[in-house]
């Protein structure tokens, strides 16, 4: 069939219909039609053409020669569908907005980055992205630098540490050496120097000789030149650090920030009493070797 | 009995001392392994059963080992084969035996540690509270200054004699010392690091 006898239909069938309708009885129609179906009780439904405020026929046919009923309806616009306000909706923004949400960066949906950011209210996340990237590659450079500075600094640590030991062990054998030495001196060349162990009273009396005077000498001399050496070396610094003391109070530090003020006392007291520890230890040197000459005799 | 002489507390406390330095030298893990090691030679010697056993089947699981690496197994699949399953059954049986005798492990362990505590720590403590006021030997008059034998004479000891405070204190100095210079002796030296060789490296 072609279409010129398809429309000879649909306008008989229009011309039918309006024949119809201006025969009257529209409502009786109505309930007949409806009263045919399973469901009942539609029998009093007025129909609207013949209501007071009922369409005229001419505008009833008006309104439906537009689209007809048999014919299929007309397949409407889907961009129409889609968007919500064709006034403002744009579908690349759209799209940008949802790359927005998808990306979950701060910037502003809606605005691209093509639109300009002179005020740097919008963001690209792109970007975002690459700062971010550039970024963590300057730290992480920053950081390979200060690890290997770091890593510089804790040998250099522990080479003063072992020079400060190295330094250490050297005066150690010269005060042991020279120490032993006065001691031999004395205990041979003088007879009352000698450790009793029955009492002071049965000990021979001993002339008025030098042995303190020189034993202090010679402290005086090692400690000096010690400390001098340490000085100069830069080994000072290691050699209050590595105090238990110095240590305990870096750890206080942490909580009781005014504590590290006092640091410099600290570090100086600490040098004191390395000297002072130095004479500690040759006197207890000569103790013991007075003990055992005790056990000789 | 415990009436010692003063030379006979001088000598107790110098050779418990260096004793103790020893160990501490040495560390108490290493001499437990040592003595438990010498305990199991002298065991598996003495013909202790367990030590017999598990020295035995050690020795047959190198054995097996060694046969089994020299093979290859795919050219000799079968008697590799039994030689692993060998291998398995025997290590089995050395864990099971191992196992029986880490509780005469843990014996010997708390022996030594007991014998370590005897040696070392109950000594000091007896002699500071049995000789705590006995003089082991005076100074010689003339020779230290009067304040110098006071300080040296604390906490209990008469002006120009030495306590066991100060003869502990002195024998650990001196020790102290000698341990401190073998110790430096056998360390490895520190070179001066390179500033311009680490900053070259970046």
């Amino acid at each position: 069939m072609s279409d010129v006898s398809a429309e000879e239909k649909r306008r008989l069938l229009r011309e039918r219909r309006l024949a119809k309708m201006q025969q009257g009885k529209a409502t009786e129609r109505l309930n007949t039609i409806l009263n045919q179906g399973s469901s009942t009780g539609h029998a009093n439904v007025t129909s609207i053409l013949e209501k007071p405020d009922a369409q005229t026929p001419n505008e009833v046919k008006e309104f439906r020669t537009e689209t007809p009923l048999h014919d299929d309806p007309e397949v409407p616009d889907i961009s129409l569908l889609l968007q919500q306000d064709t006034t403002e909706v744009d579908p690349d923004q759209d799209m940008e907005a949802i790359l927005n949400k998808i990306l979950g960066g701060g910037a502003a949906a809606g605005k691209q980055s093509g639109e300009g950011n002179a005020e740097g209210g919008a963001s690209n996340p792109f970007a975002d992205m690459m700062k971010a990237m550039m970024d963590s590659l300057e730290g992480q450079q920053q950081g390979q630098f200060d690890a290997e500075e770091n890593s510089y600094r804790s040998e250099l640590t522990k080479y003063h540490a072992y020079e400060q030991k190295k330094w250490k062990a050297r005066f150690l054998v010269v005060r042991l050496v020279v120490h032993f030495c006065n001691f031999y001196y004395h205990f041979t060349n003088y007879a009352s120097f000698r450790a009793n162990l029955a009492g002071r009273l049965l000990s021979l009396f001993g002339e008025s000789t030098n042995f303190f005077t020189i034993f202090v000498t010679i402290e005086l001399a090692v400690i000096s030149s010690y400390f001098a050496i340490l000085s100069q070396k830069g080994l000072l610094q290691a050699f209050s650090r590595n105090h238990f003391l110095s240590k305990l109070q870096s750890m206080a530090s942490t909580f009781v920030p005014q504590v590290a003020k006092y640091r410099l006392v600290v570090d100086t007291a600490l040098v004191y009493w390395g000297g002072v520890s130095i004479f500690i230890e040759d006197l207890m040197f000569v103790v013991f070797l007075l003990g055992l000459t005790s056990l000789i005799n | 009995m415990l009436d010692l002489n003063s030379s006979s507390v001088l000598t107790l406390i110098l050779v418990v001392l260096i004793a103790k330095t020893v160990i501490t030298s040495i560390g108490k893990p290493t001499l437990l392994n040592k003595c438990w090691n010498l305990y199991s030679v002298v065991a598996s010697r003495a013909g202790k059963p367990q030590f017999v056993e598990l020295a035995k089947k050690r020795q047959e699981l190198v054995q097996i080992n060694k046969e089994r690496k020299s093979i290859s197994a795919q050219d000799q699949y079968a008697k590799w084969t039994k030689l692993n399953r060998s291998f398995d059954k025997l290590s089995a049986e050395v864990k099971t035996l191992a196992d029986q005798v880490s509780t005469e492990k843990a014996t010997v362990n708390k022996v030594v540690n007991g014998a370590v505590t005897l040696l070392t720590v109950a000594p000091i403590w007896f002699c500071r509270v049995w000789y705590r006021k006995t003089v082991l030997f005076h100074f010689p008059s003339g020779y230290f200054p009067g304040v110098m034998e006071w300080f040296l004479a604390l906490p209990f000891t008469v002006k120009g004699g030495v306590g066991l405070t100060v003869w502990m204190f002195a024998v650990n100095s001196v020790l102290s010392s000698i341990v401190f210079l073998a110790l430096y002796l056998v360390e490895p030296a520190v070179q001066k690091p390179d500033k311009a060789a680490s900053t070259k490296s970046q």
